[in-house]
């Protein structure tokens, strides 16, 4: 549908449009984009708790240098990646197995609606209860699958995952793997579904078969829905909070003052509103503009290698077939 | 490797020569092998929610004696446990209430200003069209915590602390909603229709009510479900923000029961969790068609 501008009789209509949607431009600027200003400008003060004026006339870098120099925010930074890449590169790799059973026409799977409707649920259970949840389900010498997994003798019987760098970062990235694995697989499965079977059949015809069918024409097919599932994984994943506060606080404690589980996110709100942080909003804010930038130079990062095109864009199955022909 | 071959399979032809192949209850060897891998999927997926719902129905002596973890039936001291929890001051039915009208009146909102919102963008040309929207797909990429701060302080200089209005009011600008709906009604509508409706006298308001909405009620139902899901979970918000017991919502509660976990018993703890998912996972069985189908809303382009 294009928009209707003007009616046959000559009528304006743009006004209705641009009045449409006014509510949500000014909500958005009431709640989202006004936080988000504050926050930049209060990063550039040394405003804390306990002053309550934000004064700009003599911007500071001291937020941005302070972190800049702190081993325990660069800290904050490597657990949010280690835990993120442990959960993402399995979860894709195995999401575009299963999309492929889930897509094939061929394969007469029994309850694939099932499966798909399994795979899905635990992608919709609170974030705060999944994480309470395994902390008992894993609590030392408690919890239900502590004790199971000492009685299968798969670790010793002193042994303390929330006490245990690895053991709590594997854990939470197992978790994430769990909350977003059937999301994944949904996404690219449908997209894999709308591919054209005819592509095949030309590639089929041009000899290129199997491993090389996947590799030249469903992949390069797919790079729209790969990047959207690798940007938002990244701009989610890189902000995650409520598995590690809730389960360890961010803890282990780490010798450098961070934790194994203290991801960026959970730094920012333990700067701001944790216990004995004296409420440092402004070094909290400089905190998450770094976030932010991180977030933006991936992003951009991602967009130029799998290449210009490829938000919402047009498939290009030309290019496709060219390349299966070689 | 294994992917590769599964790619292989999405041509329909290629297992032609396999047709005659033996078969047991419809499926070929290769798809029985298949199936057994989906299960053990299934499986690490089901496990741990259903270890929540056993353990909720289980007394403490039960989940903690010798072997307790190899039980997987339930029993049938769920409602005890319950009682255990409120008598211990949990009120996780207050909390249940308040999340559910938190969450009803979000996601109406959240659904009716989008929907208008993209409706706005679709239906009609004004300026700085384009920029606008564009402005609306870049928020998409902000991470929620850039505006943490700022969010607090808002609040708090509203005199909105601890009232639900900042937890709702804010659902009105959902970018990620009004994308998929403009994506859906840019596929399924034609101008024909506004412009009939037009000609009988119906005003722009009126036609946005009375017709398009109506006819975009599928849509709607996944985002009011995604919506509803979102507001629910909502953890962070409602943490800065809600300090009086009476307001809490129920992530609140598991955080709460998350800090005496160590005092409280374990079926009353596991029972208090199974409430604040029961809900969302019956709701999702419910509707599941909607989800699993509307996922793939925002790729529809014909």
């Amino acid at each position: 549908m294009k928009g209707t501008n003007v009616n046959r009789r000559g009528v304006s209509y743009g006004k209705y449009g641009a009045l449409f949607i006014t509510p949500f431009f000014v909500i958005f600027m009431i709640f989202q984009l006004y936080p988000i200003v504050y926050s930049i400008i209060i990063s550039f003060t040394t405003f804390s708790g306990f002053q309550i004026k934000v004064d700009l006339s003599d911007p500071t870098f001291e937020q941005y240098t302070f972190l800049w120099s702190s081993p325990r925010f660069w800290q904050s930074i490597l657990n949010t990646f280690i835990i993120w890449l442990i959960n993402f590169i399995p979860q894709i790799v195995l999401a575009f197995v299963f999309a492929a059973i889930f897509s094939s026409v061929s394969l007469k799977l029994r309850g694939s609606k099932a499966f798909k409707i399994i795979y899905y649920l635990p992608n919709i259970i609170t974030a705060a209860s999944v994480a309470v949840l395994f902390e008992t389900l894993f609590e030392y010498r408690q919890g239900v699958l502590d004790t199971a997994i000492k009685f299968f003798g798969w670790v010793g019987d002193d042994f303390n995952i929330a006490r245990s760098i690895w053991g709590t970062r594997l854990l939470i990235s197992f978790i994430q793997f769990w909350r977003y694995f059937g999301y994944t697989v949904l996404t690219l499965a449908a997209s894999m579904i709308s591919i054209n079977p005819s592509y095949y059949e030309a590639a089929k015809i041009d000899g290129a078969t199997g491993v090389k069918s996947f590799f030249h024409i469903t992949l390069p097919l797919m790079r729209p829905i790969v990047l959207y599932t690798l940007i938002t994984s990244l701009v989610g994943g890189l902000q995650i909070f409520e598995m590690p506060y809730l389960m360890y606080e961010g803890g282990p404690g780490l010798p450098n003052g961070g934790g194994a589980t203290e991801t960026t996110a959970v730094y920012i709100y333990q700067m701001a509103f944790g216990t004995g942080s004296a409420n440092n909003y402004a070094l909290a804010s400089a905190a998450s503009v770094y976030l932010f930038i991180i977030i933006l130079v991936l992003s951009y990062i991602t967009f130029r290698f799998f290449g210009k095109e490829a938000f919402g864009i047009e498939r290009k199955p030309k290019k496709a077939k060219e390349k299966a022909n070689a | 490797m294994r992917k590769t071959d599964q790619g292989a399979t999405l041509k329909p032809t290629l297992h032609r020569k396999n047709e005659g192949a033996h078969r047991f209850l419809g499926m070929r060897a290769n798809e029985w092998v298949i199936f057994f891998v989906c299960v053990f999927f299934a499986f690490i997926c089901i496990f741990p929610v259903w270890l929540m719902i056993v353990n909720a129905t289980r007394t403490t002596t039960q989940i903690n004696q010798v072997g307790g973890f190899l039980a997987l039936i339930p029993s049938t001291h769920f409602f005890e446990n319950v009682q255990t929890l409120t008598n211990s001051g949990f009120d996780i039915f207050g909390g249940f209430v308040n999340s559910v009208i938190i969450a009803v009146l979000s996601t109406f909102l959240c659904v009716y200003f989008s929907a208008l919102t993209a409706y706005g963008f679709v239906g009609y040309n004004f300026k700085f069209k384009s920029a606008l929207f564009a402005v609306l797909l870049a928020t998409m990429l902000i991470p929620g915590q850039l505006g943490m701060i700022g969010w607090y302080q808002l609040v708090s200089d509203l005199y909105l602390m601890d009232t639900w209005i900042p937890l709702i009011i804010p659902s009105i600008a959902s970018a990620t909603t009004v994308f998929f709906l403009k994506q859906y009604f840019e596929a399924s509508f034609s101008k024909e229709i506004i412009e009939a409706a037009r000609i009988d006298g119906s005003s722009e308001f009126g036609t946005f009510n009375r017709i398009i909405l109506p006819i975009s009620v599928p849509a709607l139902a996944t985002m009011a479900i995604f919506s509803f899901v979102y507001a629910w979970n909502n953890y962070m918000g409602p943490l800065m923000i809600l300090n009086s017991e009476e307001l809490f919502t129920l992530p609140l509660w598991i955080n709460k029961l998350n800090t005496f976990n160590h005092d409280i018993d374990y079926g009353a703890l596991y029972a208090g969790l199974v409430i604040s998912v029961l809900p969302l996972i019956l709701i999702y069985l419910a509707f599941s068609k909607f989800i699993v189908g509307g996922l793939t809303l925002g790729s529809v382009k014909e």
